[in-house]
């Protein structure tokens, strides 16, 4: 892994300014009370019971305090959530081979033993220049939301990379940086569950910050959000669809940094 | 504050997928002695509990996994055998898109924002309780 001094490097850019930019503050807004208000409630009610006229015995009482306790704590998570996802991202760039970016953020995560991990890695992809820290718990969230979707029945997390090159520009959204030309390089990451797939009506909302369809207090509904956020400052791609035979499958291309080393190596004719 | 005796009772049925919120409110509401409660914190069983329990007031979560309260309120409404029963939104957010799911269905809905004391929500759910 060598360091490269990025000749153009992607801007820091606040999250809440893109939110802005995409008219998604007020629904972001929206998400942090839903996440505060929640807990608050808690221990609006918890605080009630304890101010309550009816005797309740020291057993009960700890009962309440851990209630108390427990929305504080939530809070205090949401809030550490937010102040993280609307931070400026700051970026530093390396090249990287993107199947050890893959094998670091599985590393970082718990895999149950209900999951088998199916890898089919290529092995002359040429390097992607990233910043290593947040695109691994990029991947890393991809991972968790896949794991997740299987539980608690188990199944099977398919990862394949492979070398990509663009026969036609594909443009998307409008920032030049991210529009894949004809000719351009890229690596593909294919990350495919077995779980419970995506409804089509919450297909919509899934890189929505806060939005989660996990039980209470199980995860903030974040990963994703932040997840795409860090694709987007790499002027990447992430697609997340519904498989045919069932499960999700998440798409991640990112631009080569070069061309392939065996490509390079090619003795001229 | 005097227990009424269970048939004078008013049977509240909460839905929420928070359990811990759902379960402080059980013990605040039936402490006050007018109410018979039960809890419901998956969404997918709501109805199912409705036809079960048959309450005079449901108190329904807006933002759940799985079901929202609109997908509920929408179902519940379109039941011949459910639709009597009164409803009432207790939310921490209300969304524009929520607000205008189903063809505005949920708007015409009384909510109680989130958090409210034990107080806000007994004068609530009096007020909305079926005469």
């Amino acid at each position: 892994m060598n360091s490269v001094p990025p000749d153009s490097p992607p801007p820091a850019q606040s999250t809440l300014q893109q939110l802005e930019e995409g008219g998604a503050l007020s629904q972001f807004a929206s998400s942090i009370a839903h996440e505060v208000c929640n807990p608050l409630s808690q221990i609006v009610l918890a605080t009630d019971l304890l101010a309550g006229p009816q005797p309740m015995t020291d057993e009960f009482r700890k009962k309440i305090i851990t209630f108390l306790r427990q929305g504080a704590d939530r809070i205090e998570k949401a809030m550490k959530s937010m102040l993280q996802t609307c931070a400026p991202i700051e970026t530093s760039m390396v090249a990287e081979d993107a199947n050890v970016l893959i094998e670091t953020a599985l590393a970082s995560l718990t895999v149950d033993a209900s999951v088998r991990v199916e890898k089919h890695f290529a092995s002359d992809l040429s390097s992607i220049l990233i910043d290593k820290k947040h695109m691994t718990e990029a991947v890393a969230a991809i991972f968790a939301n896949a794991l997740d979707a299987m539980q608690p029945s188990g199944g099977t997390l398919t990862i394949t990379t492979y070398a990509k090159v663009f026969t036609s520009s594909e443009r998307e959204g409008w920032q030049r940086q991210s529009w894949f030309r004809a000719g351009d390089h890229a690596v593909v990451i294919e990350i495919a569950d077995t779980g419970h797939g995506i409804h089509k009506s919450q297909m919509p909302l899934i890189f929505e910050a806060f939005y989660t369809t996990k039980v209470a207090g199980k995860g903030a509904g974040l990963g994703l959000t932040v997840a795409k956020k860090v694709v987007d400052l790499h002027h990447g791609r992430l697609e997340i669809d519904n498989r045919p035979e069932g499960g999700v499958l998440a798409v991640l291309t990112l631009k080569s940094a070069a061309k392939p080393a065996t490509f390079l190596s090619q003795p001229l004719p | 504050m005097s227990d009424s005796p269970d048939s004078a009772k008013k049977k509240i049925l909460l839905i929420d997928d928070e359990p811990f919120i759902t379960s402080l409110m059980a013990m605040n509401l039936e402490d006050s002695g007018r109410y018979e409660v039960r809890e419901q914190n998956d969404s997918l069983k709501a109805l199912e509990t409705i036809m079960d329990f048959v309450p005079d007031l449901v108190v329904l979560d807006v933002m759940m996994p799985d079901l929202d309260g609109a997908d509920i309120i929408y179902r519940l409404k379109n039941d011949a055998r459910l639709k009597h029963i009164a409803v009432v939104f207790h939310t921490a957010t209300v969304r524009e898109a929520e607000l205008h799911a189903h063809g505005g269905i949920i708007s015409g809905f009384p909510f109680l924002a989130k958090p409210a004391t034990t107080d806000q929500m007994i004068e609530f759910i009096e007020k909305h309780l079926p005469k």
